[in-house]
């Protein structure tokens, strides 16, 4: 099952290794080098996850974010940081980041990407089940059990 | 000259016949009244011989021996038993004794030179040789055992335990193990450098027998220290790694060691790794000295903050150090607060002083910017980690899914080392009262708390 991934960011060779990278991951790779046009593409689709680069000359990652979630979308944010935007990271937690890229380290991105893609599929899917209050009581059982064997052993 | 004798006894004039003879024998030793001083100079020296009295206070024997074992001191214990009845008070047995690797049991019917002529025959840098003691030639053969069952031990770790705690076994294929050495008994050193010329790495031991090993200890510990009126604790630095010391056995027990054993060096590697950054080292080590508790909290956080990490099928190397780092690095913010408010929890503070204290996620974040050792996520675990799923946190009250994923899993890991600090139960004890506890239904995610359920099981 694939979802589909945006990426804004304002410099286009990122954009296009990026999105070569990441296609066997996704369905389709959406991609903007701005923050409008990023937006835009979100209105019109279903995004399963978002990177964006947290400081571009038009929007910041913050105002796209904030933007999004006055939508009432809560795609998961994987945000490029680099040294110098602390600030507008602490912002941007407030608006609920998933994930944080430091560039130019991009190592664990596929991995980053992978989970923000599941992550985001399930947000869009309302599949729960158990109740909270179900599921803690399960865990208690779990383990509860699990000790009476240790202490019989 | 080297000093070979730790005397550590309350009792003076039993010591001080000692001493006399030791000095008329030109042999040097240092002399201890109570349990911190033993545990001062054993950090500080090496004995050849430790010489514990079962009456010692403030830090009991027994702490004495376990700080011992767990810090792999090669010092040859031996005990003190001032007189017989006191066996008994403490529940035990000269079997015990030997369990625990006591090599001898001194009484008080023995004359100093008796003493000595023992304490001698255990300096003696060959005495291992004359053991007559061959375990290959006395041992059994190989036996058909499940490799499940075993945990493996660095040989040349084994070794410099001096004596085994338990039997040790050598692997010869997989289910195939022969016994080396028996519980109780020295690892013989000559055999054991062979296997270790042959290429040898490891000794293994039944995971089952270890565990047993640290309970007993642990009970034994317990009933002193209830039979004793006052032991108090006190930071001692030692040669051992700085996971080993400030995450002892009593935070771990019933969890699996090869478990303990990942966790701990994951700590040590990370903490290595961003005291390389020099204001950080600094503020750590200031931690360290200033407020222990704290320190210490911040390593027992991070400790279960990776074992709940590695029951999460998404958390990756590269996450996993960073939910390591922010665990050891969660509560620096703390540290640029006022010295009455640098504490782990802000129970006992009064609404000022809460809302002063509640600042420290931030003022951490901030700290931390200026490092290069620190990345954002770590940054943003440091953010966070009081941001409950409720919406009940701070400093933003974000809400289950605007909290940062890493952020949730530290922020369990904080929460529930709070409660075993508080309770001072066993981990398992701890996370019984932790689950029953209704408030963590909703601040908590339940898939972590599965986790660490899953890790202490
Ligand atoms: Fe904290
Ligand atoms: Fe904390």
């Amino acid at each position: 099952m694939k979802q589909n991934l945006l990426i804004i960011d304002d410099e286009d060779l990122i954009l296009h290794n990026l999105k070569y990278l990441l296609k066997k991951h996704a369905l389709t790779v959406f991609t903007a080098n701005n923050g409008k046009a990023g937006l835009n593409i979100l209105q019109k689709n279903q995004i399963h996850c978002v990177i964006c680069d947290i400081f571009m000359p038009d929007l910041t990652g913050v105002q796209i974010i904030k933007e999004v979630r006055a939508m009432g979308n809560m795609v998961p944010f994987v945000f490029f940081t680099a040294h110098g935007n602390h600030d507008l990271m602490l912002e941007a937690a407030k608006y609920g980041a998933f994930e944080f890229i430091n560039k130019p380290y991009f190592e664990s991105l596929e991995e980053i990407i992978i989970n923000g893609l599941r992550e985001g599929f399930e947000r869009s899917s309302t599949s729960n089940i158990l109740t909270k209050e179900n599921e803690y009581q399960e865990i208690l059982d779990m383990f509860l059990a699990a000790l009476k064997d240790t202490n019989v052993r | 000259m080297i000093t070979n004798y730790l005397i550590a006894s309350p009792h003076k004039e039993w010591a001080d016949a000692l001493s006399v003879q030791l000095s008329n024998l030109g042999l040097s030793y240092d002399r201890a009244f109570n349990g911190k001083e033993a545990q001062a100079l054993l950090h500080k020296n090496n004995y050849s011989i430790t010489l514990l009295d079962l009456e010692l206070k403030n830090h009991s024997s027994l702490e004495i021996l376990r700080y011992i074992k767990l810090s792999k001191l090669k010092t040859v214990v031996m005990f003190y038993v001032p007189y017989a009845g006191i066996l008994n008070e403490y529940g035990m047995t000269l079997g015990i004794l030997k369990r625990l690797g006591i090599m001898e049991v001194l009484l008080p019917t023995m004359t100093p030179l008796a003493i000595i002529k023992k304490l001698r025959h255990w300096s003696d840098p060959n005495v291992w040789r004359h053991i007559p003691f061959d375990p290959l030639k006395r041992e059994e053969k190989e036996k058909s055992l499940s490799d499940d069952e075993f945990t493996k031990v660095n040989i040349q770790e084994a070794l410099e335990l001096g004596i085994a705690a338990f039997d040790h076994y050598l692997r010869l294929a997989p289910d195939k193990y022969v016994r080396v050495v028996h519980q109780g008994e020295p690892f013989p050193v000559s055999t054991i450098q062979n296997y270790i010329n042959a290429g040898v790495e490891y000794l293994y031991f039944y995971t089952s027998d270890r565990l047993e090993y640290i309970n007993l200890m642990n009970e034994l510990v317990r009933k002193m220290i209830d039979a004793s009126p006052h032991s108090d604790d006190l930071i001692i630095k030692s040669l051992k790694s700085v996971a080993d010391k400030y995450i002892n056995e009593a935070y771990t027990e019933g969890i699996k060691p090869s478990l303990i054993e990942e966790g701990k060096s994951f700590c040590n590697n990370v903490y290595s790794l961003i005291t390389k950054d020099k204001d950080l080292h600094k503020k750590l080590h200031d931690m360290e000295y200033m407020i222990p508790d704290l320190f210490s909290h911040s390593f027992l956080v991070s400790f279960y903050s990776i074992l709940i990490s590695k029951q999460i099928k998404w958390v990756g190397k590269k996450t996993l150090e960073s939910i390591a780092i922010g665990g050891l690095l969660h509560d620096i913010g703390l540290m640029e607060l006022p010295e009455e408010l640098r504490k782990d929890s802000p129970h006992h503070l009064d609404n000022d002083q809460k809302i002063e204290w509640e600042k420290h996620p931030l003022l951490g974040a901030k700290v931390l910017q200026g490092s290069p050792f620190v990345n954002e996520q770590v940054r943003q675990i440091v953010y966070q980690h009081h941001e409950y799923i409720d919406g009940s946190g701070y400093p933003n009250s974000l809400t289950a899914l605007k909290i940062y994923p890493l952020a949730k899993i530290v922020a369990v890991g904080d929460g529930y080392v709070n409660k075993m600090t508080e309770l001072k139960v066993s981990p398992r004890e701890t996370f019984k009262a932790f689950l029953l506890d209704r408030t963590n239904i909703l601040k908590y995610e339940p898939n972590h708390l599965r986790a660490l359920a899953q890790s202490l099981i």
